[in-house]
């Protein structure tokens, strides 16, 4: 084997890698020069570019769907995987080289090492369990942060000795079930949820109820975080009673970072998901106008994200976060968003992705704008409300050119 | 008929997904040099089979053999002499026509650019044009371009010409294929699954038929014509009381089309005993055959 023939593989991956390296370091850097307020968001752009890095780097042969046609490839698996996470390693490495020089202090050294280990060995590993890679970023984002938040009142010596033993067993997994993958045909169900259903329906149902289930299936996803948040949640209302070492856990921060992240899951899977599994094409094509049905899309998508993204998050963190109507319409306004984004994107990860970022510079640039300008009460809410209608109108254009 | 040892050999195949049994109990051997046709209709469990020979599914019980080997211990040493076309062909995006081909090139240990020049002239394929932006067929004709410039021992065709248009499909089976084996031929083997079966007629040397996972018939394409008889008899009124039992009759009136499975003989004198006005034979075409040994016998009488 000559280094030229290892050369394509290495540049496709690199190739496949660089859009979300990219989209990280600017993230991050954006973060850094907006000054040492927006650390957080920087420690969450470097945390998430990590993981989208791992989810990635399998995830984009499930997206193209080019996994097919690598495996039947004359190469072993092993050899195939081990040039993956060589690329990937490199990848993640330079991504915290560059955090390290620019916005991390010796303080977030945990961070660090958390969200590299999460990207190499736990995210590569929920995208095959998944077959998207979506999930890989849904379901381990957030990974680092429990860590680090738990690991304020645990032992450190404990703490990392349960972080590095996971992430071990996620790498020895992740590697046996790269060994085994199999190729049953198409992209496959991302989850598959109990259907709580009767087995026997009636044939015809009004179609937009059927409308309401397609887009609710679309959501399984959401859902299946909900569920992962609402049970580690109880984990914490429960060991918060019985340790008194765990009260001051940050619920509040915890419930809002949750619930806007959660907006953004639900409008990016809403439209995207659906080209992606390739059916949005013959759904504009049905006898129904594609105003109803982009109506029931953006009805579902604010409806979820009013139910899952703001009142349960209210609801679970007990008076810590108010019902507040300026943190609802915030939340909407992320659905909104990123259901836009998602009716131009051909994944969901990728309207994820896209959503995110640009959420994150509409919160620095909205930090210098209130800075030298305080809207009037009534105009902000006005404001948002015409940006929301114009997206969702503008989303129904995409929706139905279908592209 | 070539003895060597087969260079695919299937011993009681069982796939499951979870309670269907896609492929149940397929028994299949393919002798190198041959270009083997693999059909059946829908569902009956084509891309699971080849799926289990490159290693993509695991069998939930009996053998696979290719090239003697096992495909899941011996992954490399089957891989690196079989290419693959698959049902639904995918590229990264980003790539061109060029990347995508020396992308595939860097996996083999051989790779001939001749072949590779001369189909992309054939096929028109731009090699500075980026695969998002390729139609469908183009999308297959890139594919067969990358299983065809390794010059691999078998090439293993899942529905190749779905997406083609007529020229292309008919340049690409009659030229392509039968180019490839004659290449090499005795060495170089083709298992092909399709729906277009009459397309692939004459390059056929033996095929299964396979239904609800199982091998309902297998037979040497020649040999299946002279088993498989069409005869075709008019008569000046139609015929009553007419006794061809066990055989497929096609009646239109005046005229009578027998579907024979064996020995034609006795269809032949039992028709001449009714003193028709004009009587032929002549051989069932593989779609035909295909047709007769799956549709239920009433759809035909």
């Amino acid at each position: 084997m000559t280094a030229g023939q290892t050369r394509p593989p290495v540049a496709k991956e690199i190739r496949a890698l660089l859009p979300v390296w990219i989209a990280s370091a600017l993230a991050i850097a954006a973060a850094v020069l907006s000054g040492p307020r927006n650390h957080e968001l920087g420690l969450l752009a470097y945390g998430f570019g990590s993981v989208t890095l791992g989810s990635q780097s399998i995830g984009h042969e499930y997206t193209g769907g080019t996994l097919t046609l690598l495996l039947a490839q004359p190469w072993s698996r092993q050899r195939l995987l081990i040039l993956k996470l060589a690329v990937l390693t490199v990848m993640l490495f330079a991504l915290a080289v560059f955090a390290w020089l620019t916005l991390l202090t010796p303080d977030d050294s945990a961070w660090l090492l958390l969200s590299l280990l999460n990207g190499l060995f736990l995210a590569p590993l929920l995208t095959m369990a998944c077959r998207t890679p979506i999930a890989g970023v849904v379901f381990t984002g957030a990974a680092p942060f429990w860590f680090q938040a738990i690991g304020r009142y645990v032992n450190g010596t404990v703490l990392w000795s349960v972080a590095l033993t996971l992430f071990a067993a996620a790498g020895v997994t992740a590697w046996r079930m790269f060994m085994r993958l199999e190729m049953a045909g198409g992209r496959g169900a991302a989850l598959s949820l109990p259907r709580f259903q009767p087995a026997a329906v009636s044939r015809r149902q009004p179609p937009l109820w059927l409308l309401v289930k397609k887009e609710l299936h679309l959501q399984q996803m959401t859902f299946a975080a909900t569920v992962v948040c609402t049970l580690l949640w109880v984990g914490i209302a429960v060991s918060t009673r019985i340790i008194p070492g765990l009260r001051g856990f940050p619920v509040s921060v915890v419930a809002v970072s949750y619930g806007g992240l959660l907006a953004l899951l639900i409008g990016a899977l809403a439209s995207a998901e659906e080209r992606e599994i390739g059916t949005l094409e013959w759904q504009t094509m049905l006898p129904m106008a594609a105003w109803k049905q982009w109506s029931v899309k953006a009805g579902t998508v604010l409806v979820l994200a009013a139910v899952l993204s703001f009142a349960i998050p209210a609801l679970l963190a007990s008076g810590s976060v108010s019902f507040n109507p300026g943190h609802a319409a915030a939340i909407l306004f992320l659905a909104a968003g990123s259901l836009y984004v998602s009716s131009l994107c051909r994944s969901g990860l990728r309207a994820l992705i896209v959503s995110g970022s640009l959420t994150l510079a509409l919160a620095l640039a909205s930090q210098y704008f209130f800075a030298v300008y305080r809207p009037p009460g009534a105009l902000l809410p006005a404001v948002m409300a015409v940006v929301v209608a114009l997206l969702l109108w503008r989303g129904l254009e995409n929706h139905r050119r279908a592209a | 008929m070539n003895q060597e040892a087969p260079v695919i050999d299937l011993d009681h195949l069982v796939r499951r997904y979870g309670r269907t049994d896609a492929v149940n109990g397929l028994n299949l051997r393919v002798q190198p040099g041959r270009c083997y046709g693999f059909f059946g209709r829908n569902g009956a469990g084509k891309t699971t089979t080849i799926k289990c020979l490159l290693n993509l599914l695991r069998p939930t019980s009996g053998a696979v053999r290719v090239f003697g080997m096992d495909p899941a211990r011996d992954e490399v040493a089957v891989k690196s002499r079989i290419a693959y076309v698959p049902d639904q062909v995918a590229f990264y995006p980003w790539m061109t026509v060029r990347d995508t081909l020396d992308y595939f090139a860097s996996f083999r240990a051989t790779w001939n650019q001749a072949t590779e020049r001369s189909l992309l002239d054939r096929f028109r394929l731009d090699a500075r044009q980026k695969t998002s932006h390729l139609s469908k067929g183009q999308r297959t004709q890139l594919a067969l371009i990358t299983a065809i410039c390794p010059e691999p021992e078998l090439l293993v065709l899942d529905e190749p010409t779905s997406g083609l248009d007529p020229i292309v499909r008919r340049e690409f089976i009659q030229t392509v294929i039968g180019a490839y084996q004659e290449g090499d031929p005795g060495r170089r083997t083709v298992f092909v699954s399709t729906h277009l079966i009459s397309e692939f007629e004459g390059l056929i040397d033996e095929f299964t038929i396979i239904d609800g996972g199982r091998d309902v018939l297998t037979l040497d394409a020649d040999a299946a014509r002279e088993r498989y008889q069409k005869v075709h008899a008019r008569f000046a009124v139609e015929p009553v009381g007419l006794d061809l039992a066990g055989a497929r009759v096609l009646r239109r009136g005046r005229d009578i089309e027998v579907l024979v499975n064996g020995d034609a003989g006795d269809a032949i004198d039992r028709l001449r005993a009714r003193s028709p006005e004009a009587i032929s034979t002549e051989a069932l075409t593989l779609e035909e055959i295909f047709v007769a040994t799956l549709q239920p016998q009433g759809a035909v009488a």
